[in-house]
């Protein structure tokens, strides 16, 4: 059993009188694939930004890689190897998407000051990035001009480019169409095996055909932590979903196939 | 020191004025309204030309008049002018702004002369009152209590009036407003005109304290700006806090520090931004500007 | 939020133009090169007075470009620029008078004072950002401009610090009209050419990054803070150098250099200029200097009513500056801010 990645222990961050995560504690491994589910106000998006260092925790301890990091700024424990997307598009409106790709690589290098740009191995890298996720095409392509998809594509790219250990996805596949939607789960299944990998996600489907195991967050709380299979057929993460009286299932046997 | 306060007072409530009319249209369109000062020239001119020939009640309410109704003009003039660059950046509409200002203040020195004006109290008002045994202008005791009398008036409109409630809404959240089905354009306007006129009644009630003369509308506008900084954008609140703190350290601040007298305004400024960005009693905007 | 373009936005033929209208390299060295040509060549062809504005349009025209690499490439509107370049004035009026009149050593100097101005003053301001940051950027601007008018055993109070000898070049002295403006051109072309490559450079990627979406560019890993006080500097430290340029030209440095009058020029000029782009804030500068101080004059002193004019204009019929304009259809400006 490797050490784990990522360890949140007994995290809690209120605001105000409201305690948005309620003593959270969550274990995971180099090269999970663990969905972060829940119904809306659960805690899913506090989680993520106390995982990621937008917000700091009011009580409790993160670790990544075995380093604290409770009380590290974002760009920190960004070097460290923890990247992320976010759930609404935020990208460089005037950059291109091999430009945009580049600063994430000449910091990865430590070239962030002042060193010229050219046309070469960081310009390369870039490109072969933007195929990996297919945009090739668009390589020089303002982002401003790009489609809801394809700048979903370019996050995800920003995000890789990194090289990161741990990479956090924020409902990644809103507002996306089932094409694009597949696109978006092949690319997931490409990613390195190493890399660990945690989804907040709305859309359950999505959720079960991309992650091996679930956790199922409730107001605040960290209700299930376990696999796929396990999760999709449990009867209290149902009653969490649709109430206690609930009469439909949830979660449809077998996921519906891609149009 | 009594009689620098009671100046800091008077002071307080000509920036009151002024500043409110800045502050709401800041918070609402987040635009830099640079023609501000300017519009305090028209109206400090408006005295000048109108009570030249003789100062009674008659012209010095004629030139308060005057001076709203220009005041409202040329607010809505640069609401019109404003809003086909709704969607540019702010540097661009403070530009216009700027430049409409630049022509209005130049304008009024062509038309006029660069000679510094005074302009005399109204008669009644041009005695003095004895505080702590010195005479103090007897004037600027009445626009302490005008200053009291509007800005109670202006609070209520906010506060508790259907059009004020308009108007914080419109404030904290344009598009929301918009989203109910009202044209936010009109409430900009008002706002606008609005506030131009209280910066023209600015000029005309301070007019017995500053005069007119060419420059002023920079140093004023300069002080209008920090006023409304320190208050919190959008808020007639912070606008009457804010004034009423530089009032003081124009007036008090400068006696009691007088070597750092040039550096307290900026000095005061730097710190309550650095402390409280917001300002004293700034608004939440619900979207990013 | 924009339609989808169809890949004919995209120059397939043409060298790719940056975001900002920063020409592509294959195309800027002959054009800066032929446009470098030309200045130096007009002391054959213009009159004292005339060269004397044309080298005041070149330090305003630096001060602007440095101010641009803040307003436009970073994205921070700024109002300390006057500041900076009054530090960078005084500083070499003082030691021209007192210690050395050697041009380059002015120059380099002046460029020192005005980054330990921005050093020393900026760290509060980076903080912020928006309407906050240029209001505290103008009042680090005012505290300066009192600073100079205060301190007159140093600075000569508000008569400003007058008799600054000329500086010289070696055996050369920069005593006429003719050879003060080949140094100002010449110091001008170096600060310029350092805020250029600053921004062609990856540091420039990442100042534009920023300007975008900073708390983007802190999940990437980016020390922002640290970034954008580093361009702080540099901005106000090529301010300081414009400054060593007028007291060269001119031999007479007055508060009114630090005060709200320069520094609104300054902005100005970038916007209009077109900000982001460096050499369009230069031709900004040209527009309100000529508005203002030449045909000002003949307006009977009027010349603020033509500024006014002029930027009244110019916001409507020029939405990307002069650059923009000149730039045409191939410029696709930086994100608006």
């Amino acid at each position: 059993m490797t050490a784990p990645l990522l360890e949140l222990d007994g995290l809690v961050r209120r605001f105000g009188g409201f305690c948005a995560v309620d003593d959270v504690s969550l274990s995971v491994e180099p090269g999970a694939r663990l969905g972060v589910i829940g119904p809306n106000g659960a805690g899913k998006s506090t989680l993520f930004k106390l995982i990621t260092g937008g917000l700091k925790p009011s009580a409790g301890r993160v670790q990544v890689a075995g380093d604290d990091v409770t009380g590290w700024p974002e760009y920190r424990r960004a070097r460290l190897g923890v990247a992320q997307t976010f759930q609404h598009s935020s990208l460089f409106l005037s950059l291109s998407c091999r430009e945009a790709v580049e600063l994430v690589l000449q910091r990865a290098d430590g070239s962030g000051l002042r060193v010229r740009r050219r046309r070469g191995p960081v310009s390369d890298a870039a490109d072969a990035m933007l195929e990996r996720v297919g945009l090739q095409e668009r390589r020089e392509a303002v982002t401003s001009s790009l489609s809801h998809g394809e700048r979903r594509q370019l996050e995800i790219a920003v995000a890789l480019a990194a090289e990161p250990r741990l990479l956090l996805l924020d409902e990644p596949s809103a507002g996306m169409s089932p094409a694009e939607t597949q696109r978006l789960a092949e690319l997931i299944e490409t990613l390195p095996e190493e890399l660990s990998v945690i989804l907040v996600e709305h859309d359950l489907d999505f959720v079960f055909r991309v992650v091996a195991d679930v956790a199922v967050m409730h107001l605040g709380q960290m209700i299930a932590r376990d696999s796929a299979e396990v999760i999709r057929t449990s009867e209290e993460v149902e009653r969490v979903y649709l109430g206690a009286a609930a009469s439909e299932e949830l979660f449809i046997d077998e996921p519906e196939p891609a149009a | 020191m009594l009689i620098d306060i009671v100046n800091g007072l008077a002071i307080g409530c000509v920036l009151f004025i002024l500043a409110a009319g800045l502050s709401l249209v800041f918070g609402m369109m987040d635009v830099l309204n640079l023609a501000h000062g300017a519009v305090y020239l028209v109206g400090a001119y408006t005295a000048y030309a109108l009570t030249d020939g003789g100062i009674s009640w008659g012209t010095f309410l004629a030139s308060i008049g005057v001076a709203l109704v220009l005041g409202m003009v040329i607010g809505a003039g640069l609401a019109g002018m404003v809003a086909p660059l709704a969607k540019r950046s702010h540097l661009d509409q403070a530009l216009l702004t700027l430049g409409v200002g630049l022509v209005l203040s130049e304008g009024i020195v062509a038309v006029f002369d660069s000679d510094v004006h005074a302009v005399a109290a109204p008669p009644g008002l041009d005695g003095s009152v004895s505080i702590s045994g010195s005479p103090y202008p007897a004037y600027r005791l009445a626009l302490i209590g005008f200053g009291i009398l509007l800005a109670a008036g202006l609070y209520l409109l906010v506060e508790r009036t259907r059009t004020g409630a308009l108007i914080r809404a419109t404030v904290t959240d344009r598009g929301m407003v918009e989203a109910l089905g009202v044209d936010s354009r009109k409430v900009l306007f008002g706002v606008f005109a609005g506030g131009c006129a209280l910066a023209a009644l600015a000029g005309v009630l301070g007019s017995q304290i500053y005069g007119a003369r060419p420059g002023l509308d920079e140093g004023v506008l300069l002080l209008a700006l920090v006023v409304v900084v320190i208050g919190g954008l959008g808020s007639i609140k912070g606008a009457l806090l804010g004034a009423l703190l530089i009032g003081q350290v124009e007036t008090l601040g400068r006696a009691q520090l007088q070597e750092f007298a040039p550096f307290l305004l900026f000095g005061v400024m730097a710190l309550v931004l650095v402390l409280r960005p917001r300002g004293i009693a700034g608004l939440q905007k619900a979207t990013a500007g | 939020m924009t339609s989808v373009q169809t890949t004919t936005a995209i120059a397939t033929e043409d060298p790719p133009v940056d975001r900002d209208g920063m020409v592509d390299r294959r195309k800027t060295a002959p054009v800066a090169g032929a446009v470098l040509v030309l200045l130096a060549l007009a002391p054959f062809v213009l009159d004292p007075n005339q060269l004397n504005t044309l080298g005041r349009i070149l330090y305003y025209g630096l001060l602007a470009a440095a101010l641009d690499l803040l307003v436009g490439v970073v994205g921070l509107p700024s109002l300390a620029a006057a500041a900076y370049f009054a530090i960078g004035a005084y500083t070499a009026g003082l030691l021209a008078r007192d210690v050395t009149t050697f041009a380059p050593a002015l120059l380099l100097a002046a460029g020192a004072a005005g980054g330990i101005g921005a050093l020393a003053s900026g760290w509060v301001a980076v903080r912020s950002r928006g309407i906050f940051f240029l209001m505290l950027t103008l009042a680090i601007g005012e505290i300066v401009f009192q600073l100079t008018q205060s301190a007159e055993g140093l600075t000569g109070g508000s008569n400003g610090l007058y008799g600054i000898p000329a500086q010289e070049l070696g055996s050369v002295t920069l005593g006429g009209a003719a050879s003060k403006y080949w140094w100002v051109l010449t110091g001008a072309a170096i600060g310029f050419g350092l805020v250029w490559a600053v921004a062609r450079s990856s540091f420039g990627l990442t100042l534009r990054g920023i300007r975008d979406n900073e708390e983007r560019m802190r999940a990437i890993g980016y020390p922002t803070l640290r970034c954008t006080y580093a361009a702080y500097v540099i901005s106000g430290a090529v301010a300081g150098m414009a400054g060593s340029l007028l007291a060269a030209q001119q031999q007479i440095v007055t508060p009114a250099d630090a005060g709200f009058g320069t520094a609104v020029l300054a902005l100005v000029a970038v916007i209009i200029g077109g900000a982001g782009t460096l050499w369009g804030p230069v031709l900004g500068a040209a527009v309100v200097i000529l508005a203002r101080d030449e045909i000002g004059q003949s307006l009977d002193g009027h010349g603020p009513l033509l500024l006014g004019a002029v930027f009244i204009v110019s916001v409507y019929l020029l939405p990307q500056g002069i650059a923009g304009a000149l730039l045409g259809r191939r410029h696709r400006p930086g994100a608006a801010r």
